[in-house]
């Protein structure tokens, strides 16, 4: 029996022969290959429900109270490369296109690669971007810096080339959340977009070989464009898992966190029933019973003050919060990358600046009637304030009225705040770009502070991509690293 | 349990007065040269009963005709001798080198004398594994071993945190790794654990055992014939060493001013923050608990929380009628006497065909924080059976259960119970009404009762409503045929299964709040089944050629296989209240599996020679072919060769040197990745209403990481002397240790620009050097006859700098080249070039520096620890003492205790800034820059420096202040020592004083050998500089630890 036994011993510790190392290593919870759609249906989802209340602060929505918000003075330091770990996917995305040769998912990875890069470069000024994301294709891992020009140039030719390879393309897409499929739709965002490109750099007449007002003209004249609501580019959230409202619960909206006095008085003087939709009356007007119509129900806090000047504005019951469907509506309202009214009023703007011809009050006008329609429709028990008569009435405002007749400046200013007001919590850093650009509105700052044209580069780059991040501060600002560097678009 | 305890007491009533037939014995005890010895004991074996030598050497004593006597003193080898009716026995007793002929386990199971070992290992005290602080064994391992930290969490269920020489060592259970929190070893059942420390010490167990291992053996029949025995501990949390200490002036609020709507901003300040009015006899402002009052018809009805959704919810209409502002003891409130209950009983059987060792025990321990408790318990087998005069057949079988209804959550935020007091409540809310009105009056199952709506539970409601559950089932079963084929020559055989099965859930309430978790109900589960196999073939020859020349081959083989199938699955909101079921689900449920293999084949061999019984000389090698690397880098060697030399054997010492012995090891270890790590994958992504989605990569190791399918085994390297004495007969002992460890070829996560694509990518690169020293001390300061002083006393110091970078870069991530690799590099606020703060003019407030400062190291420069035991008479009295010298610990805690406005000292100025109408008075030190600029390289040091400045006059709100400077960035006592928070980590703790008595010194009995009585007491005190916090919990405090409690207990062991 006992040598029976050692024999089993013997077996059993011989067990090694019967297990195939290889094998046993084959991950058997993950796929290893995936299809366009799969990847596409994430990456949408990521690039179109972005949103943070930081900008909210730097752009005069919001003021904090409870520590000093550093991008409400105007004190931040450095950025953040994450965008590129949304571009690996948008890689991916171009890399299964190519092996399946479909145009269509080609081209709507050059949108997002072109969405991202555009964020990037208006962030920092010069950024890696002709050797970037090619650490898994080509073991480069250091990649060198473009100027903030080629980048400019290269996010316009992704574009342009998105857009020659929809034309004619009638592929019903997959995976697609935003258009249903309808890739039409995506050549009139990609379109779009790149008006929103153009008229950023309305400072300058070319990038790199991109005439910026013949492209423009070319572009309205010969390529399909947003033809009303329905084409917004927008991502619709869903009360369900991972699908709410990005701010949905959060906590930061029930402490320190106030409306800003001097975006609550732009939308006062202009007598803007968004106002209801986005703030809460002041618990003072509450108190007293006031109708929710009623402007003198609204204030906010000073941004430009030391914030216990604020708190104790709040605890007399006169500031304004952030309207309780930002956190407390699961679907709220859609995130919008880029809407039909942007486009109208880029279109007005292109009048103003004679780069179009047009009939630039309708433009303005169409997009002002687009903004009221997407409150009406999301804004859950406000629509009544938000009708199309609210809107007609809107527009007789004085400080709201299009006339053309109006000085450019004027115009422009109008064209501008109308991208501005309906803006909270949509659309990112777009509207401290537009004021970094045009200079509306105003931002009210702390005395002695100045407004940041860009961020630091990440510390990550001066540690792991050393040499270039330096030659790139060398060619750009004389080595420096400042917040008050101006970059090649505002020169 | 009581009915144990008089059943006990019954047996010892009963025994009493039976005696067997005794005769008087009187006798000399000398030493080999004549001379007599006093305070020598003298014991009478399998019996209570015992006597001591007296100045002259000599005994009386009584004694059972056929009985044996003991004699032992210590520096002598003890010695038995059979009385045999004689009347005067005189005893001669020879020296012991005992200390170093005694037998230790090594790796995989080999047993070796210890003056054999080139390298180190050090036995943990038996008396310290008696009286564990809590139901883990885990704690009682604290400062006991020279090299081995253990953290130790103040909260119920949290498990100790073990590094050796800086790394996590191998847990090995009666020969084979484990993975364990220890929850599920019983610590009745363990008879040794021996601490393998350096890399040479645990070569053998391969990769695995790269980082020193964890030997615990478990208890076997040690004496002839039946031995039943039993022992109870209770213990009672009896106050706190630690306890939090936070401001109790002012109440919830900011600037002074407070008043309760929705507990969202809605009212005055009620969204956050304690910085609202003071506790003054008479001030009246409207809380949630505050009745409401309908301002028209002035009819009150009482309410506790919020009114949203409600009628009431209508300021024009209704208000809250004000209630006093009063100071409440919450966290004293809340807190409960913690109680540990374990009760252990052992048979066990010794004779010539077989011996086992049977054991069942029993832990369980009530929290602190109501509602929790956790319960663990088992039963063990082992028994060993001689199948013929040369095959010996072992087993094991052992079945743990861990168990837990509720328990804490811990971890920085709304779930933690002392986010809530330490931090963020003030003391103006009433604890008992949130204990008594967990919900709304309108709301009962949906919507808790509670101060604020924005941040925070209302704690009573999370931990009595929220529950998460922990069921661990382990069972191990190991077989071992041992086959003595030829004298010298033995193959030895083992197998072994180890099967943890674990099933999780949590159940949320509706309203329940964890920052993004759902707030609407919710219901969780976790499966996870892990199946360990180890198997392993040895085989063993040994020849001794003569006195002065042997050697010992050993050859074998194993293989590892693990297998771990994990299943969760997940609600999104509840439709009814209170059902805790998945198909109880508002949406679509969520799940997900996985499974996780990994395999490791092995040959290894060690051969020992020793010679002129004096020099021992040990190679050892093994290859692992490991499942997780590639099949041409999957196979990896590591050699270590050892020397032990008793230079005492021909070298002539000074006399009052008893032995001295010099070692020294070299030894390489490898190891390999996590499974899976080779290929990437693509994890899922969003799921879009019915739209599903992957995403790229699957995340590796907790991070997105560039994989690298050619990449190699790491290698370490480790160098270790040692040299070991004792002196006057044993009265001294000396242990010293030096090792030096390399890590080289690294298998490292390489920081890219995150612009390549990828934030990291795995390469092998980077070496880390490693040096250390441990010295051992254990001396008998005083012993006599009625009094013995044992220390054992036990420092090291342990240093891990990063030497080398991948391609010879000077930067990895924020390190540079030399840097320790605990150094800590963090944000700091911007200053002048002679260190001051640098404060706008304007507002008075600091800046944050855009460059990271190492601010200095987390891991103490020192690590001690004391263990005393005195003997007094029958009296066995210990005293254990442990602590760190330096290391620096960054505290969250007191950050946001100056945020929210707890912090002890945020007190000052605010009076004054009330009384000034809200005017700051508070000038914080500090400097304005007047002109000038200043530039940086990019490791942010000052390239030119032209700024001028000017003393800070501007006053800034204390609150501001508060909630800026030591919040923002790190504050070092030496930069602010009012506003700091990082501190110093050394303390000294008084982990354990114990005293036992052996009743059976009073009373005589035939069937009880032994009733041992322990009184203890675990975490008595502590000296410390960090302050709030118990800095031996670890360097981590966001876990925001429980108030560290002292307990006290009794113990009782019955042997029979």
């Amino acid at each position: 029996m006992k040598y029976s036994l050692v024999a089993g011993l013997l077996a059993l510790s011989s067990l090694s022969a019967c297990v195939d190392l290889e094998e046993l290593n084959v991950n058997p919870n993950n796929a290893t290959q995936t299809t366009t759609g799969l990847l596409l249906t994430d990456i949408a989802y990521d690039a179109f429900s972005e949103t943070s209340t930081t900008p909210a602060y730097a752009s005069k929505m919001l003021v904090q109270t409870d520590g000093e918000s550093d991008a409400q003075v105007y004190k931040w330091t450095r950025g953040g490369f994450d965008y590129y770990n949304n571009l690996r996917n948008v890689v991916k995305m171009m890399e299964v296109a190519d092996a399946q040769q479909s145009d269509a998912y080609k081209a709507i990875a050059l949108f997002f690669k072109a969405h991202y890069f555009y964020k990037l470069t208006l962030t920092f000024g010069d950024i890696p971007y002709s050797e970037a994301l090619s650490a898994e294709s080509q073991s480069l891992f250091m990649p060198k810096y473009d100027s903030q020009e080629s980048v400019f140039e290269g996010v316009l030719n992704d574009l342009a080339e998105a857009n020659r390879l929809l034309t004619n393309n009638n592929t019903v897409i997959s995976g697609d959340i935003i258009y249903g499929g309808n890739v039409q739709k995506w050549r009139r965002l990609v379109n779009a977009y790149r008006l929103r490109v153009l008229i950023t750099l309305s400072g300058k007449q070319t990038a790199g070989s991109v005439n910026v007002k013949s492209t423009f003209a070319s572009i309205v004249a010969n390529e399909p464009l947003f033809e009303g609501d329905a084409d917004n580019g927008q991502v619709v959230f869903l009360d369900q898992q991972n699908n709410r409202y990005p701010h949905f619960n959060s906590s930061g909206f029930g402490s320190g966190m106030y409306m800003d006095s001097t975006y609550i008085q732009a939308l006062k003087v202009r007598k803007d029933p968004r106002l209801f939709a986005i703030a809460t009356m002041t618990p003072q007007a509450e108190s007293a019973g006031l109708e929710v119509n009623d402007f003198s129900a609204y204030d906010g806090g000073d941004p430009a003050v030391a914030y216990n000047l604020v708190n104790d504005k709040a605890a007399a019951g006169r500031v304004s919060k952030p309207n309780q469907r930002y956190y407390k509506n699961a679907t709220n309202e859609p995130m919008v990358l880029m809407g039909y009214p942007e486009q109208q009023l880029i279109l007005a703007e292109a009048v103003v600046r004679g780069w179009i011809t047009g009939d630039e009050k309708n433009l303005y006008e169409s997009a002002v009637r687009s903004s009221f329609r997407f409150f009406e429709t999301y804004a859950k028990g406000y629509s009544a304030y938000m009708n199309a008569g609210a809107a007609d009435a809107y527009l007789q405002n004085e400080l709201v009225a299009y006339n053309v007749s109006l000085p450019v400046a004027d115009r422009l200013k109008r064209i501008v705040m109308q991208k501005y007001l309906p803006s909270f919590l949509q659309g990112m850093w777009n509207p401290f770009f537009e004021h970094l650009r045009t200079g509306y509105p105003d931002f009210r700052r702390p005395v002695g502070s100045s407004i940041p044209y860009r961020w630091m580069y990440p510390q990550a780059e001066y540690n792991n991509n050393t040499d270039n991040v330096k030659s790139a501060l060398q060619s750009q600002f004389d080595g420096s690293d400042k917040i008050s560097d101006k970059t090649w678009w505002l020169k | 349990m009581a009915k144990l305890y008089l059943f006990l007491l019954g047996v010892l009533l009963c025994s009493q007065g039976i005696f067997a037939q005794t005769v008087r014995v009187t006798g000399t005890v000398t030493d080999k040269g004549g001379v007599t010895i006093p305070g020598v004991s003298v014991l009478v074996k399998n019996a209570q009963m015992g006597t001591v030598t007296g100045l002259d050497g000599d005994f009386v004593i009584e004694v059972p005709s056929k009985g044996v006597l003991v004699f032992s003193y210590i520096g002598f080898a003890s010695k038995e001798v059979e009385v045999n009716g004689r009347s005067v026995v005189n005893v001669v007793l020879t020296d012991d080198v005992k200390v170093i002929d005694e037998v230790v386990v090594t790796a995989i199971g080999i047993k070796q004398q210890k003056k054999k070992l080139g390298y180190t290992t050090q036995q943990v005290s038996a008396g310290a594994l008696e009286q564990p602080g809590t139901v883990n064994i885990g704690n009682a391992l604290s400062g006991q071993v020279a090299g081995l930290t253990v953290d130790n969490p103040t909260g119920i269920f949290q498990k100790p945190n073990f590094t050796l020489r800086g790394k996590s060592p191998l847990m090995v259970i009666d020969g084979i790794p484990v993975e364990s929190d220890l929850f599920d070893v019983s610590a009745e059942n363990i008879e040794s654990i021996n601490v393998l420390k350096g890399t040479a010490a645990a070569a053998l167990y391969g990769s695995r055992g790269k980082d020193g291992a964890i030997l615990i053996t478990t208890k076997t029949a040690k004496e002839e014939g039946l031995t039943v025995s039993a022992t109870l501990t209770s213990m009672v949390s009896a106050g706190f060493t630690v306890f939090p200490e936070t401001q109790n002036e002012f109440g919830s609020g900011s600037n002074g001013k407070y008043e309760f709507w929705d507990g969202a901003d809605g009212g005055i300040s009620d969204g956050d923050m304690t910085w609202g009015p003071k506790f003054e006899p008479g001030v009246m402002i409207a809380q949630w608990n505050s009745p409401i009052r309908n301002k028209e018809t002035g009819d009150v009805i009482p309410w506790w929380g919020d009114v949203s959704g409600t009628q009431y919810d209508d300021r024009a209409l209704y208000e809250r009628v004000p209630v006093a502002w009063e100071q409440h003891d919450n966290l004293q409130d809340f807190l409960r006497t913690g109680v540990v209950t374990k009760a252990n009983f052992s048979v066990a059987s010794k004779g010539k065909k077989a011996s086992y060792n049977f054991t069942g025990d029993m832990a369980s321990q009530k929290g602190q924080v109501p509602n929790t408790s956790v319960t663990t318990g088992g039963l063990n087998f082992n028994g060993s059976f001689n199948l013929s005069n040369t095959v010996q057949l072992t087993t094991a079988l052992s079945y743990n259960k861990v168990y837990s209804p509720n328990y804490p959550r811990y971890g920085y935020g709304p779930k933690n119970h002392m986010y809530t007091f330490m931090l963020w409540m003030g003391d103006d809310v009433n604890g008992k009404e949130l204990a008594s009105h967990m919900y709304r009056p309108d709301a009962d199952g949906v919507r808790q009762a509670n101060y604020n709506y924005a941040w925070y539970n209302n704690p009573y409601f999370a931990t009595n409503e929220l529950q998460q559950k922990h069921d661990r089932n382990t069972t191990n079963g190991q077989l071992k045929l041992n086959w003595d084929v030829l004298p010298g020559f033995s193959v030895q055989g083992r197998a072994s299964g180890r099967l943890t099965s674990t099933f999780e859930d949590m159940e949320s309430p509706k309203s329940y709040m964890n920052y993004g978790d759902s707030r609407n109900g919710d219901y969780k589960t976790w499966n996870e089944d892990q199946l360990d196999v180890n198997t392993d073939l040895l085989a063993t020859w040994s020849r001794a050629f003569s006195k002065d020349a042997a050697f010992t081959l050993n050859a074998g083989s194993s293989l590892f296989y693990r297998q771990l199938r994990t299943s969760n699955q997940s609600t999104d909101g509840l439709i009814v209240p209170r059902v805790y079921n998945l198909s109880n689900s508002l949406n679509p449920v969520s799940a997900n599996n996985s499974l996780i293999e990994k395999a490791i084949e092995s040959l290894y061999g060690s051969l020992n020679v020793d010679l002129f019984e004096s020099v021992f000389l040990t190679f050892t090698g093994r290859n692992d072919w490991s499942s997780t690397l590639s099949s041409s880098n999957n196979s990896y060697f590591y050699p270590s060769v050892s020397l032990s030399t008793l230079v005492s054997e021909y070298v002539k010492l000074p006399s009052w040197m008893d032995y001295l012995k010099v070692n020294g090891a070299w030894a390489q270890v490898s190891s390999d990745l996590d499974p899976y790590a080779l290929e990437s994958t693509f994890s899922k992504g969003v799921l879009y209403g019915s739209t599903p989605s992957v995403t790229y990569p699957n995340a590796v190791d907790g991070s997105t990481v560039l994989l690298n399918p050619n990449i190699l085994p790491q290698k370490t390297t480790s160098y270790e002397v040692g040299v070991s004495s004792s002196f006057l007969r044993n009265r001294l002992g000396l242990d010293v240790a030096y090792y030096r460890l390399q890590d080289e070829n690294s298998i490292i996560k390489l920081p890219l620009s995150d612009a390549s694509g990828f934030p990291y990518r795995y390469v092998n690169g980077n070496e880390y050097t490693t040096n250390g020293v441990e010295v051992i001390v254990t001396a008998v300061p005083v012993k006599n006859q009625n009094f013995t002083w044992n220390l054992s006393a036990n420092a090291s110091r342990s240093v891990r700098k990063l030497t080398e970078i991948y391609g010879g870069a000077s930067k990895f991530g924020d390190y540079k080249l030399n840097d320790r690799a605990d150094a800590m590099y963090t944000t700091v606020w911007s200053k002048s070039g002679d260190g001051q703060v640098i404060l706008s003019k304007n507002t008075g407030m600091p800046t944050r520096s855009a460059y990271k400062e190492n601010i200095g190291h987390q891991d103490p420069d020192l690590r001690f620890g004391f263990q005393n035991t005195f003997k007094v008479k029958g009296f066995t009295v210990q005293i254990d003492m442990d602590g760190a010298i330096g290391g620096t610990l960054i505290s969250t805690t007191t950050q946001k205790m100056w945020w929210g406005g707890k912090h002890p000292k945020s007190v000052m100025y605010r009076e004054e800034e009330y009384a000034n109408g809200g005017k700051p008075v508070f000038v914080p030190q500090g400097v304005n820059v007047t002109g000038g600029e200043v530039t940086y390289d990019l490791d942010g040091r000052i390239v030119s420096d032209t700024r001028t400045y000017a003393p800070n006059q501007t006053a800034v709100s204390i609150q501001t202040w508060a909630q800026n400077y030591p919040y923002r960035a790190t504050v070092t006592t030496d930069e602010n020592e009012l506003f700091a928070n990082a501190f110093d980590r050394s303390y000294l703790k008084l982990r354990r004083v114990a005293v036992s008595y052996d009743l059976m010194n009073l009373f005589d009995s035939r069937f009880i050998k032994g009733l041992d009585v322990t009184l203890f007491g675990n975490n008595l005190a502590v000296l410390k500089n960090t302050p709030y916090l118990d800095p031996d919990f670890g360097p981590k405090d966001n876990d925001l630890q429980d108030p560290s409690a002292r307990y006290v207990g009794v113990s009782a062991t019955v042997k029979f």
